[in-house]
């Protein structure tokens, strides 16, 4: 279960979030779509710690843990991920090195033994067949020098690897060829299947023809406005977000 | 924990800063021609290093300390410094059995086992210890394939042509204010001698230990590269945590003739100071130059610079045998009060000369960190190429990162590419690497490595492990 | 002579003149000739030219006759120009409110010469818009053994957009140097286009080139050299408001026994500004060119944003090119780059060229116009530009016949 309660938050003094409540329960999928501007990429942000985000208030729990107060990376292991709009590049840092560190850093937080580079390496393998991607890929710099639909998939194999409760993605279709947006819904949807948690933040439709979402949330001005199910992202294709609000 | 508020905290101690308590025979501070005749006593000097050493002096006296490096320090008072200090011992050493256990004790507890077959088994060592070398492992067995690896008063003694020939070819005594000094007073170094068609069966290297208050290290270091022959050399250093300042002011001599192969890796992490005060320290100031006389031979130098008050070094190639190849890989990370101006010089001379600079800083704290190189390409260096790149990353806003390269081209079939850029650690990075369940003191020591990679790569592997986590040391707590 | 100075208001201006002047010289008197000892000055030191630099030439007329625009002769006013959009004055006192009135650049103490020795103090402010270019030469034509000092203040008023061409003409006999101080200020929003063109007979030319960026001004500054036997260039920019952007654009092609030195120093004393700064040269013969550049941004300047590059084409074994871009940063949050290359034409392209029908000659000055050329098209008045790009394409052309 992962609920947040009645979040508001600021961005430069600017109040961008005017209280969000919403419920997500195992194996749902959830949309949150909007304008720009409505809040909803802030509402990622909110959730995974960013440092741009000044005093939130309300409640982000998985379970019924708080996980508000926590450090961003103590929120990724109580099972939070987040797919990145705009994947960052750290050059010079091995792929397959940032993901076992990654990964031990979990083990480490749930008091597990860490996992030595051969059984890793066997373990990110398996991943990498499922994503369709070369072994070379592990060998690259973290996203440097990744072509846009490189980043995003690289995203669902950190994805696939670290095992998280709670998966946000965020305008992860933006930028992506049909190929890899199947890929990528293929992913998301065996997550589904886990009993995952699974959030989808789109300003577009698209990403819905593959990944199809329980409930749909529409975000105005920092509010949820409306929320329906898969065919009021239809609607909204249709009318845009004007003639859905009237 | 924002980016925002970049601030140094610093309370990570300095891991090698004890003492070990043993019996120091010292000469009485102060220098003058007495002292140095009695130092070159001591080593049982034949009668031309003494020539050398005084010759050297009396120049030295003529000199004055440079002030162009950015660097603050009070002026050294140079009589008021021990220019001699062992561990007093009775005999001759005949086996590694002799040495001395307290001095066992202390090289472990450094990490590095003076015995033969220990963690570091394709190693040799040579450790000094102040003055004086304690001990060198794998002797013999370097010895075999006509590898001569050894304290530089032992080869004085039993190869003294080499010595003669090629001490002072590389870095004159006349070459500048510490190198005077050194050559005036230098106490102990290593000496590495690999013959005609050799490449060196294992890694060599030279650990550094300063024990003793107020004395300086003036240690001295030659290698010599017969032709189609290679090594490839580590030294590593630290020091106890004294109050006052400990001045360090080595000399290190490269020769590689035709197709000669040198590789000389340098690991430093002498006390820095105390972190809050700056009080303290390793004054670095050191002279290290590699001469390729040898057609198509190639001199590599790595450094990974992280202790230290304040460093003072360039290590650099003179590339005289046409095709021969000068490179130059350096980490300097500096961090709280430590000031570091350091960088190299490629001369080439040769024709089709080619070198590389690839140079890392890091500065955090209040510390100083300055890139300086020179690339003086001569008229007769027809065809020959540089590049150079040098990147800073600034963590926090009370550091100074500078880039000062000097480029002279006098040819026109050469061609020389600088490029330089200022890094940031973006909260974008950092954030990404939190989201995966990274923590902050990881986040940053993961940049910071990926930073530094391209410099890593260059180290011999049993050193890379070393260095990314001395790294890691060195940043603890940088962030908050 | 303090009442007579209360009485007389043309005797007030002389006195902020003189103390002006007597500060810039008592500077001069303490800090003495530049020598080699100074990293700044490691090439060339004015040493056989110190009585020269020392003995202003004062009330030396010129033979030449007038052009359009503003002209100044020998360190004073010779037209006015018609531009009414512009005040010309000498009348330093009332210009007492603008604080950058400055008594030297900081690498190069020959810099505080035309400020002591100054006959007029010239002030060009550019009060309104003025799109097309204002002409304005400077001309300095002396046989006799001594200095030709002349001292400009041009400033750009808030808001205003200005193009500005200056031509400096000097003919000179073997003991004549020139030296001028030429200070810029971009006041507020406003937008400056100037393009210095020097082009000098013989000798010793001193340029002193004093830039103050105000909030949001933007300046594109484009200078070209041409024949000169020792041309020593130091320039300063400070940037005192955010988001200020200069791009500072340099071409100089040498042969000859000529030498050219460019000192640059930049200072961002705020964050949010940008800067470029882009310097070329072309050599041959035994020509020697020098560049050297630093970047200091302070403490606290965030978000600055500075670019250095220095590319050099060396045609001869003779010649001689000496880079040093330099890098001071005490902020974290910055983008600085530098580069700085020293090369000749790159084979592939002389080979691509060639591959479409021209010979080796013509390919090759092709490229060497390309390179000129990324330069001079920073010049935005195309008749300006066009003018240059002739006298560049005649330049490059002389160089085959050598």
């Amino acid at each position: 279960m992962f609920t947040i309660k009645d979040v508001k938050a600021s961005i430069d003094e600017k109040e961008i979030l005017k209280g969000i409540s919403l419920e997500l329960k195992p194996g749902e999928v959830h949309a949150i779509m909007g304008p720009n501007g409505s809040g909803k990429s802030t509402l990622a942000k909110v959730i995974v710690g960013h440092p741009d985000v000044e005093d939130p208030e309300g409640e982000i729990c998985i379970d019924d843990k708080n996980i508000l107060d926590l450090e961003p990376d103590e929120r990724a292991n109580e099972g939070v991920f987040l797919a990145f709009q705009y994947p960052v590049d750290i050059p010079g840092v091995n792929n397959a090195e940032f993901l076992r560190m990654a990964y031990n850093a979990k083990q480490k937080y749930h008091g597990k033994e860490e996992i030595d580079p051969f059984d890793f390496n066997e373990l990110v393998k398996d991943k990498l067949k499922v994503l369709k991607m070369k072994e070379r890929f592990l060998e690259r710099p973290v996203n440097h020098g990744f072509s846009g639909g490189e980043k995003k998939r690289n995203e669902i194999l950190q994805l696939l690897v670290l095992d998280p409760k709670v998966v946000i993605l965020d305008e992860t279709d933006s930028g992506l060829d049909i190929d890899s947006l199947k890929q990528v819904s293929e992913a998301v949807n065996y997550f589904k299947s886990q009993d995952k948690i699974i959030l989808l933040i789109t300003h577009y439709q698209r990403l819905l023809n593959y990944i199809v979402p329980d409930y749909v949330h529409i975000m105005n001005d920092g509010k949820v406005s409306k929320t329906g199910d898969k065919s009021l992202a239809l609607t909204l294709e249709e009318k845009g977000y004007e003639g859905i609000e009237s | 924990m924002s980016l925002k508020e970049f601030e140094a905290i610093a309370n990570k101690e300095y891991e090698y800063g004890f003492k070990t308590d043993i019996k120091t025979e010292l000469i009485e501070k102060g220098l003058n021609e007495d002292v140095i005749r009695l130092i070159s006593e001591k080593n049982k000097e034949p009668e031309f290093v003494l020539e050398f050493r005084l010759k050297a002096y009396r120049h030295w006296l003529k000199m004055e300390e440079p002030e162009w490096p950015l660097v603050d320090y009070p002026k050294i008072d140079y009589q008021d410094i021990h220019y001699y200090a062992a561990p007093e011992k009775k005999e001759k050493l005949k086996s590694m059995d002799d040495v001395d256990p307290e001095l066992k004790r202390t090289f472990e507890k450094l990490g590095i086992p003076l015995q033969e077959q220990k963690k570091l088994a394709n190693v040799a060592v040579d450790a000094i210890f102040d003055s004086v070398s304690v001990a060198t492992t794998y002797k013999d067995k370097l010895l075999k394939h006509g590898v001569v690896f050894c304290p530089l008063s032992e080869a004085v003694e039993k190869y003294p042509d080499l010595v003669k020939k090629y001490m002072g070819s590389v870095v004159p005594h006349t070459d500048n204010f510490f190198a005077a000094l050194n050559a005036a007073v230098f106490t102990e170094g290593s000496f590495v001698y690999v013959p005609k068609d050799t490449v060196c069966p294992m890694e060599l290297s030279t650990y550094f230990r300063i024990n003793a208050e107020d004395t300086g290290q003036f240690e001295r270091t030659l290698i010599i590269c017969e032709e189609n022959a290679s090594v490839s050399y580590l030294e590593g250093c630290t020091a106890p945590m004294f109050d006052k300042n400990q001045l360090h002011a080595a000399v290190v001599e490269l020769v590689a003739l035709d197709n000669a192969d040198i590789k000389y890796s340098t690991v430093q992490n002498w006390y820095a100071g105390d972190p809050k005060t700056g009080k303290g320290g390793i004054y670095n100031f050191v002279t290290k130059r590699g001469k390729c006389l040898g057609k198509k031979s190639k001199i590599s130098w790595t450094q990974i610079e992280t202790g230290s008050a304040i460093t003072w070094k360039y290590p650099s190639c003179i590339l005289m045998g046409d095709d021969s190849i000068g490179e130059f890989y350096s980490v300097a990370l500096t961090n709280h009060h430590q000031q570091a101006d350091t960088g190299t010089k490629m001369i080439h001379i040769g024709k089709r000369t080619k070198s590389t600079i690839i140079s890392k800083g890091i500065s955090a704290g209040k510390s100083k960190n300055t890139y300086r190189g020179l690339v003086q390409i001569n008229k007769s260096a027809k065809g020959s190429e540089n590049f150079t790149q040098c990147d800073s990353m600034l963590i926090g806003p009370n550091c100074t990162a500078n880039t000062f390269p000097y480029i002279d081209v006098r040819n026109a079939s050469s061609t020389l590419g600088h490029e330089a850029a200022t890094v940031k650690v973006s909260e974008e990075q950092i954030l990404y690497c939190q989201q995966r369940g990274i923590s902050l003191d990881d986040a940053l020591t993961t940049i910071v490595n990926g930073f530094c990679s391209d410099v890593f790569k260059e180290l011999p592997t049993e050193f890379a492990v070393e260095a990314t986590q001395l790294l890691s040391l060195k940043l603890e707590n940088t962030v908050g | 002579m303090k009442e007579e100075s209360q009485l007389n208001p043309t005797l007030s201006s002389t006195d902020k003149r003189y103390n002006f002047q007597r500060r810039s010289a008592d500077l001069f008197e303490k800090e003495g000739f530049p020598t080699n000892k100074h990293e700044n000055w490691l090439y060339w030191t004015p040493d056989t030219f110190q009585d020269a630099f020392i003995t202003p030439q004062i009330g030396a007329e010129t033979n030449t006759e007038s052009n359009e625009g503003i002209e100044i002769d020998n360190g004073r006013i010779k037209s006015e120009g018609t531009y009414k959009e512009i005040i010309v004055s000498t009348d330093m006192a009332a210009y007492s409110d603008v604080h950058h009135i400055t008594n030297r650049v900081e690498t190069s103490s020959l810099s505080l010469l035309p400020n002591s020795f100054f006959e007029e103090f010239i002030i060009l402010d550019i009060q309104q818009d003025h799109k097309d270019p204002i002409h304005v030469t400077i001309k300095a034509e002396s046989h006799e053994k001594g200095s030709v000092n002349t001292r400009i203040l041009c400033l750009v008023r808030e808001g205003v957009t200005a193009n500005v061409v200056v031509n400096h003409d000097c003919i000179q006999g073997s003991d004549t140097v020139t030296n001028t101080y030429f200070e810029t200020v971009c006041f507020k929003e406003s937008h400056l286009e100037l393009n210095q063109v020097f082009k000098a007979k013989q000798n010793v030319n001193v340029f002193n080139s004093s830039i103050h960026m105000h909030e949001k001004a933007s300046c594109t500054h484009v200078s070209y050299t041409d024949n000169a036997a020792i041309m020593r260039h130091d320039t300063e920019v400070n940037f005192h408001g955010e988001e200020a952007d200069l791009k500072l654009k340099g071409l100089n092609i040498l042969s000859g026994k000529e030498q050219f030195y460019n000192h640059l120093k930049v200072n961002h004393h705020v964050g949010n500004c940008n800067c470029f700064q882009h310097f070329k040269t072309i050599l041959t013969d035994s020509s020697t060119s020098e560049f050297s550049g630093l970047v200091f941004v302070e403490k606290g300047a965030h978000g600055t944003d500075s670019t250095q590059l220095n590319q050099n084409l060396l045609f001869s074994d003779s010649a001689r090119a000496l880079s040093r871009p330099q890098l001071r940063i005490d902020a974290d949050d910055v983008l600085c780059n530098h580069g700085s290359t020293v090369g000749q034409l790159n084979p592939e392209e002389i080979h691509y060229i060639k591959s479409r029908g021209l010979n080796e000659e013509a390919a090759k000055q092709l490229l060497i116009y390309g390179f000129a050329e990324e330069i001079i098209e920073n010049i935005h008045d195309t008749l300006t530009r066009e003018t240059l790009e002739k006298q560049v394409k005649q330049k490059i052309e002389c160089m085959k016949n050598d």
